[in-house]
């Protein structure tokens, strides 16, 4: 996050880790974005941004699940706070009151 | 959840786990292994393991690695604190322990250090030579192999000047006369010396000889110069100003001091105290020629070529010049070679100086050096895994409280680096006052600690982080693997990880301990050889009288007629021989002679063969001592070499064929040189007493201080202004063998070292398997053991391991030394019965040793020992 703005990459972790609410960790993440936006992520990019975000105050954490797929290994699952929330919605806002003062880019 | 069997590749989770944080690695690994399942259900076996190793690398990243808590690095200094404490108590507790393994240590230390110190002086001679790169000595025949022969004659080199382009300048250098004794006058004062030299004045421009007085350019330009070292300008002048002051030689010679250098530098392979110019040959030297006498070679050359010169293709050059002695004649420059600057010192060829060193003993000493440091080292991991074992206790507690491997084997690493630390502070302490001193006295040298040497400190630092690492590590490996609890109980198996490598450690002790051993007696026996064997001439009893001017040797026939009125003089003969020092080499010509060769010659009057009991075989010796002109006496080799079956009456002459005379005599072989060398041809040149350089004094009596007196007498009443110098003619010949005396009185002293190593090394591993056996000789004792059973219970490990080391030793020994005797022409026999006896005592030793041991384990209480069962 480069000072009070949310990256694009912060962004769209955050959002998918709304989207899945209670599975919200590492490997599902990627797979998630990879399934909606097609896009190849690496599952360690993953992991910093969500301690970064937790270390800025965006996500909490706590520890969750293990499965025998993982070894017997417990899963962290993160939840982004009521501030996360809000510097989402922001950050929506600001984008689309720039798109309204583009009449050109508007679809017809 | 599909079942796949197939794993990801396990040294990759192995490094995550290594480079991640803890508290995140559960997370971040169950994810790995989710994502491989994943796509092993698409892809086959191989891509997916690369694909997790990818993925794995892909964590090593700033991001997570800033995560690593820095808890353990703030506690560092109070961890080290408390290494130290616990070290120093420990160590106080067992002072003993703690003696042993730092006087075995720095021992080891100090001779590695002496070595390098003494192969770096060895390798520093005539290095301090700012051109010695480009300086090469002119010699001939096999120089490389030590049969050659360094001196050539004067008009070469300015010839060889001419011709060859390369040469840039060159010096000859010899001594003032074929003895090496004149006599050098000033304000009253007579002193003989032995190092008037003659020398062209390039040497100035050639060698690194600084000038305290005078100029480079003008000092040797004036013939009647002459300049003189700094000690000898002390030594004449004290502290007045030499320059313009005038020397008188031989009370024939003025000269007249035009400068002053520097003392020639221990380390160099020459080495004199007064120089004139060249040019005075002829004026000094009778007979010499500076232009002519090609076949006199009774000079040293020196040579500088120039930057980048190919010394290959200079000898070619050299050896292909044209030299036109006249009459259609050409001089054979063939076997003309050069020789570089750094060679001379290692090569011990005939006419040097100084004695050679031969290069093999620097890599004999480093060897055995290393060797030392070895066996110091073994001994210090040995006795402290005998200390340690104490402090299982304590490695127990601490891994209880929390420590990890690492902090252990930093404790011990740490507290070996102390030890090692103190060893080398002792060790550098005793070379300084106590080896180096010793040792510049046995090899005449001049080796000093110099701390400014970048080399010597990373030589010394390298030691002792060699020494604390491997050692502190493998006594924690040792240790750290003990349980907790085992070790708080007082329980430990019995460490029989390491008893193979510890009894391989032991052996090659046993083995350098036995080969050192075994080399000091026999190169003790073959010195006791070379000075008792029989040379063909006498040598006991025998005084050398210095004539050193032509006026003591004008006044000869007086002072020999003195001489033998004493009761107790037997003969009294005139000479020119030094033992050893066969230095004029010349071509004689004999009647029929094909082709020219050189003998060595030895000027003597008619009295010396009777005086030095040699053993005519030709020829009568009544005739030879009355008869008043020159003669010449043959030696045995003289004559096969020239190939006659008797050369008595046959026309010979070292002085050119219009000076032939028939031949007196032929003398039995005598070793006229060191035992080094067989027994080259000899011409004994014969004249009448004198022109000698010394009187050859036999003596019969018994008192030979008495005897010595009176001679003293005698010559002062003749000379009373000269001073009456002398030398017994045995040890003369015992200097030949300075280099031999030198490595027996080293070997000597290594092997003590060698052997206290051994010992206490064995003493330590005793005590450690005493340690480790207690309960069970404690049972033993019980069941009524007598004390020789536990003798030999004790020992017979080791013994079995003696003799394994022997059988490696003996061999070995054996062909080193038959290699180092065969540079004699005259050696001992390696006796069997040696061999045994030597190996007898050494398994003597090891009883004592475990003797002593056994002892102490009488003091077992069984009560005690067994009570913790």
């Amino acid at each position: 996050m480069k000072g009070n703005y949310l990256g694009e990459f912060e962004e769209l972790v955050m959002l998918t880790c709304v989207l899945l609410k209670e599975e919200a960790y590492g490997i599902n993440i990627v797979q998630e974005i990879k399934t909606r936006m097609d896009r190849n992520v690496n599952l360690s990019a993953v992991h910093v941004t969500l301690y970064r975000l937790e270390d800025k105050g965006l996500v909490t954490s706590i520890m969750g699940g293990a499965t025998s797929q993982r070894g017997g290994r417990r899963k962290r699952i993160f939840q982004v706070t009521s501030i996360g929330i809000k510097l989402l919605r922001e950050a929506k806002e600001k984008r689309e009151n720039l798109w309204n003062l583009l009449p050109e880019l508007k679809p017809l | 959840m599909s079942k796949n069997q197939t794993s990801p590749p396990a040294w990759a989770l192995r490094f995550l786990r290594w480079f991640c944080p803890e508290q995140l690695q559960e997370s971040i690994i169950g994810d790995l292994l989710e994502q491989y399942e994943i796509n092993r259900n698409s892809k086959s076996r191989l891509i997916s393991n690369w694909l997790f190793s990818y993925n794995t690398l892909r964590f090593l990243r700033y991001g997570i690695l800033k995560r690593k808590s820095v808890r353990h690095q703030s506690n560092f200094s109070a961890m080290l604190q408390n290494y130290l404490r616990t070290s120093i108590r420990s160590l106080v507790r067992n002072k003993f322990y703690l003696f042993l393994n730092v006087f075995g240590l720095s021992i080891g230390i100090a001779a590695c250090l002496l070595c390098y110190l003494h192969i770096n002086y060895e390798l520093s001679y005539d290095q301090y030579n700012s051109n010695a790169d480009n300086i090469y000595r002119l010699v001939t025949g096999d120089v490389k192999g030590g049969n050659g022969w360094v001196k050539v004659s004067a008009p070469m080199p300015p010839t060889l000047k001419k011709g060859v382009p390369e040469i840039e300048r060159f010096t000859r250098l010899t001594n003032i006369t074929r003895d090496p004794q004149v006599t050098v006058e000033y304000n009253r004062a007579i002193f003989s010396e032995s190092k008037f030299f003659l020398a062209d004045p390039d040497i100035l421009k050639i060698f690194d000889i600084p000038l305290i007085r005078g100029q480079k350019d003008e000092v040797l330009a004036d013939q009647n110069s002459v300049i003189l070292s700094a000690s000898m300008a002390k030594k004449y002048f004290r502290n007045d100003d030499p320059v313009g002051k005038t020397l008188r030689v031989d009370d024939q010679f003025d000269f007249q001091v035009s400068g002053v250098f520097e003392d020639v530098p221990f380390n160099s392979h020459f080495d004199f105290d007064f120089l004139i110019s060249f040019e005075n040959l002829e004026r000094v030297l009778p007979g010499t020629s500076t232009t002519s006498n090609w076949g006199q070679f009774n000079y040293s050359a020196y040579l500088l070529l120039a930057d980048g010169s190919n010394p290959d293709q200079v000898q070619a050059k050299i050896q292909a010049t044209e030299v036109n002695i006249g009459t259609n004649r050409n001089f054979d420059l063939g076997q003309i070679g050069i020789q570089p600057l750094s060679e001379i010192h290692f090569v011990d060829n005939r006419g040097n100086q100084k004695q050679a060193y031969n290069f093999k003993y620097l890599y004999i000493y480093g060897a055995i050096a290393i060797a030392i440091l070895f066996i110091s080292f073994i001994n210090f991991v040995n006795l402290s895994i005998a200390g340690s074992t104490k402090r299982i206790k304590e490695v127990g507690v601490r891994k209880v409280v929390g420590a990890n491997r690492g902090e252990l084997i930093l404790q011990f690493i740490s507290e070996s680096f102390l030890i090692a630390l103190f060893a080398t502070i002792v060790s550098l302490l005793l070379s300084q006052f106590l080896f180096i001193p010793a040792v510049n006295n046995l090899m005449s040298s001049q080796i000093a600690l110099n701390f400014t040497d970048p080399l010597m400190i990373a030589v010394i630092l390298g030691l002792l982080l060699l020494i604390a690492f491997s050692s502190g590590s493998y006594i924690a490996f040792f240790i750290a693997a003990a349980q907790p609890i085992n070790a708080l109980k007082g329980m430990h198996k019995a460490g029989n990880r390491g008893k193979i490598f510890k009894s391989l450690l032991l052996g090659i002790q046993f083995c350098i301990s036995t080969v050192l051993i075994l080399s000091s007696v026999f190169i003790y026996q073959q010195l006791q050889f070379l000075g008792t064997k029989d040379l063909g001439m006498s040598k006991d009893q025998i005084v050398n009288v210095a004539l050193s001017n032509s006026t003591a040797q004008e006044n000869s026939e007086l002072i020999a007629s003195r001489f033998s009125q004493i009761s107790g003089v037997r003969d009294v003969a005139g000479s020119n021989f030094v033992p050893g020092a066969a230095n004029w080499n010349q071509t004689v010509w004999w009647e029929g002679q094909e082709e020219p060769i050189s003998m060595f010659l030895i000027g003597v009057d008619e009295q010396f063969i009777k005086t030095v009991d040699m053993e005519l075989v030709e020829g009568d010796l009544e005739a030879i001592l009355t008869n008043q002109s020159s003669q010449y006496v043959l030696n045995e080799a003289a004559v096969k070499r020239i190939g006659w079956e008797s050369a008595l009456g046959k026309s010979f002459s070292a002085s050119g064929a219009s000076n032939a005379i028939p031949i007196s005599g032929v003398v039995k072989d005598y070793n006229f040189r060191s035992l080094h060398h067989g027994i080259d041809p000899c011409v004994l040149v014969i004249s009448p007493r004198r022109k000698h350089s010394q009187l050859v004094v036999k003596l019969d009596g018994a008192n030979v201080r008495a005897l010595l007196g009176q001679l003293q007498n005698a010559f002062l009443e003749v000379l009373p202004e000269m001073q009456f110098e002398y030398t017994f003619m045995d040890a003369g010949f015992a200097r030949l063998y300075e280099a031999e005396n030198r490595t027996s009185k080293i070997v000597g002293a290594l092997t003590v070292v060698a052997i206290m190593l051994a010992v206490l090394g064995l003493y330590a591993l005793l005590s450690f398997a005493l340690q480790e056996r207690t309960r069970e000789l404690a049972i033993r004792k019980v069941l009524g053991v007598k004390l020789k059973q536990i003798l030999m219970l004790l020992s017979n490990n080791y013994v079995r391991l003696l003799i394994a080391a022997n059988i490696i030793a003996i061999p070995l020994t054996w062909y080193m030394l038959n290699e180092w005797l065969n540079n004699f022409n005259y050696r001992i026999d390696l006796s069997i019965l040696t061999f045994g006896l030597i190996t007898a005592l050494t398994f003597l030793l090891i009883y004592m040793i475990a003797g002593i041991k056994t002892f102490q384990s009488n003091r077992i209480n069984p009560t005690e020992a067994l009570r913790n069962d």
